[in-house]
This record gives structure tokens, sequence and C-alpha cells, in this order.
């Protein structure tokens, strides 16, 4: 079963949390939107890094997890923070909804010419 | 040495397809980068039409892939009716490129020689705010106020509607930022070509995207193409030193091996 949860963190920008859970353990997590980060390859290293954890653990021991493996890289996020990955990871392996109250479904983070995401995302959500 | 040391090379608008434009960028990121070209500005176009996806998006969960295959541009020369899609080596979101309907730059320059006047490399952020200051300078030119908003946009002041959108990656020393400038918005158009149900198509949703959202046309709707990019060209050199230059046979060659090996694979644009 995938879990999917999607938000939209402070400054406007889209994070969309996928994973996997087996035997209580994270799998397949897959981290995507349209936010920034530097140097982009180190997302995978993010996602793998939370591969492997506890499915129960609490959003501070993935926190500090990302925030270790971001300090050691000196990777730089835009847009978004470890904390916002965290929480969201979060919310989407223990049944929250997503931002757009779909029950988890991916559902849109559209986006246009110029990069008019947050405005379709608003428009959407009705906020 | 600061920014208003770097001697440019500046190329004049051109068109490609979505393929070719991003593969530039890049093979002109690794001349840049090793010294066989100088600091590079460039304009351009795109046809067919496009839709760029930002590095970190899922191309299955952002793009209408049928929609684009079918949907003509009306607007492309090549009239091929297919709507090009490609991943960016850059963050940020989905954009779509209409041929007639924006005009597309990139900047490219080494990390050590983007500094300010005491010789402090500007960080991401400064950097963001300094190259979209040539941008709003040149909507300034041609009698459009705009202003710098974090993290990435664009907007004119009198409406705080969106008017630009940029992108940056920094890869082996090298600053890459692009962006666009919208010249005109279709936004069910745009709509058409994304994942978005089609049932949340309605018309008040589109109304509340052009509430945020405006294009030189709606602004100054006198003023052309040629006048917006005569004034872009003008602001991105401004007290610098440049040329106007051509692609090295390198570059071009390189270019069409990112063409293959990159941006037209699979594995590239569907690899999130």
């Amino acid at each position: 079963m995938e879990y999917v949860a999607t938000r939209k963190v402070t400054g406007g920008k889209l994070l969309r949390v996928k994973c996997d859970v087996a035997d209580g353990v994270l799998r397949g997590v897959s981290l995507t939107g349209d936010f920034f980060m530097h140097p982009e390859e180190g997302v995978s290293e993010l996602e793998g890094a939370l591969n492997g954890m506890s499915n129960e653990a609490p959003v501070g021991e993935f926190v500090s997890k990302l925030n270790d493996l971001v300090h050691g890289r000196g990777f730089e996020l835009v847009g978004f923070n470890v904390s916002d990955v965290a929480e969201t990871l979060v919310e989407a392996i223990r049944g929250g909804k997503d931002s757009w109250g779909s029950g988890g479904s991916a559902v849109v983070s559209a986006d246009s010419s110029g990069g008019l995401d947050e405005m379709v995302r608003s428009a959407i959500s009705g906020k | 040495m600061g920014i208003s040391d770097i001697s440019w090379r500046v190329i004049e608008l051109e068109t490609h397809d979505a393929f070719m434009n991003m593969a530039l960028d890049e093979a002109c990121c690794e001349s840049v980068a090793s010294g066989a070209v100088r600091p590079t500005v460039r304009f351009y176009r795109w046809s067919p039409s496009a839709v760029s996806i930002g590095y970190f998006q899922s191309l299955v969960d952002e793009i209408d892939i049928e929609a684009c295959a079918k949907t003509g541009t009306g607007s492309s020369p090549s009239g091929d009716g297919v709507v090009d899609i490609i991943r960016r080596r850059t963050g940020g979101g989905a954009v779509y490129h209409d041929f007639e309907g924006e005009i597309t730059y990139s900047v490219i320059v080494p990390e050590k020689d983007f500094c300010d006047a005491n010789g402090v490399r500007l960080g991401i952020t400064e950097s963001y705010h300094e190259i979209c200051g040539w941008i709003i300078r040149g909507l300034g030119q041609v009698g459009i106020g705009a202003e710098f908003k974090p993290i990435n946009d664009i907007i004119v002041s009198s409406s705080s509607k969106k008017i630009s959108g940029n992108a940056q990656t920094r890869r082996g020393g090298v600053i890459l930022q692009h962006g666009t400038i919208l010249l005109t918005v279709d936004v069910k158009k745009m709509f058409s070509l994304l994942k978005v149900g089609k049932e949340k198509i309605a018309d008040k949703m589109i109304a509340a995207v052009e509430e945020r959202v405006t294009s030189v046309a709606q602004v100054r709707p006198e003023v052309t193409r040629e006048e917006v990019y005569s004034a872009l060209l003008n602001s991105f050199t401004e007290g610098k030193k440049f040329e106007i230059g051509t692609w090295t046979e390198g570059e071009l060659a390189r270019a069409e091996e990112l063409v293959q090996e990159r941006y037209k694979t699979k594995e590239w644009n569907e690899m999130r």
C-alpha cells in the first residue's frame, strides 16, 4: 500500500511525500514537489535516509535524521525544510489527510506558465 | 572581482525545441565551467510549445501526457500538434512555455565570479535578487513597474500579479539561472496540459488564477515582443562588458549528445 501526503509549506511551495511500509519499516520514500534543493541529487539521499526507519518513529526522530544528513552533506534546502518533510511523512503514514482533503491520494499540484502552482492550488482548495 | 568585472557572451534570441533548449543550457554550463567560453547570457523561445517540470516534480503526477501529445499549439511554426514535455535540471514548478507567450533567458556564470562589490560570492537568494533585478529593469524600460518577490518570482508592483518565474541550479561551480517573462497568458490552455481534474477546470478556478498572474500584454498591450526583448537585452547588458556571440561547435555537438542521452529519454523525464 502506498501512503501519500501533500502539503503546501510556508512560502507556498508544494511538498508531496510517498512511501510504502513493510514490516513496520519505511520503503520507497519519494519526495516530490516544486521546491528547490542544492545540489539537486541530494534529494535521493534524503529519501534513502528515511528508508528503513520505523513507521512508528516520532516526528523528531525523522527531523533529527534528516538534519544530520543535511548539515553533514552541506545540502541547501530552499522553500522547505526538514520539519516539513518529517511532518508530511508522518501525515502520510498515520492516515492523515493530505493538504487537499483527499484522504491521501495524490490529487493536484498543477502549475502553469511562470510557475503558477501556488495560485492553482489555492484555487482548487478554495483558500 | 565583482559582477561588473565579468566579460559576458550574449547569445541573442533564438528558437529551439525543449530538448535542445535545455541541452544548450547544460552544454554551456560545462563550457563555462571549463573556461572554454565566457559567462553567458542567452535568450530563447520554444518551438513547439512545451511544458517543463521542475527537477523534483513527478511527471505523471503533474502533466496530462495524453493532452500534451494531441494538443496543437496553434502558434508553433513547426505546427506538429504536439506540446513537448521535459524535465529541467532546476527545481521549481511546471511551466507552460508557449511559443508566442514568453521570452526565456538563461544566465550561466561561475560562482566564484558572481560576487558583490566586496568580492563576496552571492548566495542563492542574493543571486536570484541580482538577476531578477535585470529583468525588473527591462520591464521598467517598457513601462512596467515590477519587483522581486522571494523566492523566485517577479510581480507587477501595481497589482502584485506574477509576471516572471525563475529557477536556479549550481553544479560544478557554475550558476545556471533561467526564467520566463510572460508576454501573454492563456490559463485555460495551461490547465488543459496539467493533471488537474477536468471537473476542476471551472471558470471560477481559471478566474482565481487570472487574478494572480499577468503578462506584458495585459499590463501594456501596446508593447511588442521586439520591444520587450530589446529592453531585456539592454537591461541584462547595461553596465557590463559583453560581446554578442554564438555557440561554439563543441557546445552544439555536446548539446546534441545531451538531447539524445538525457533530455529525450524516459529515464530522465520520468525519473520522479
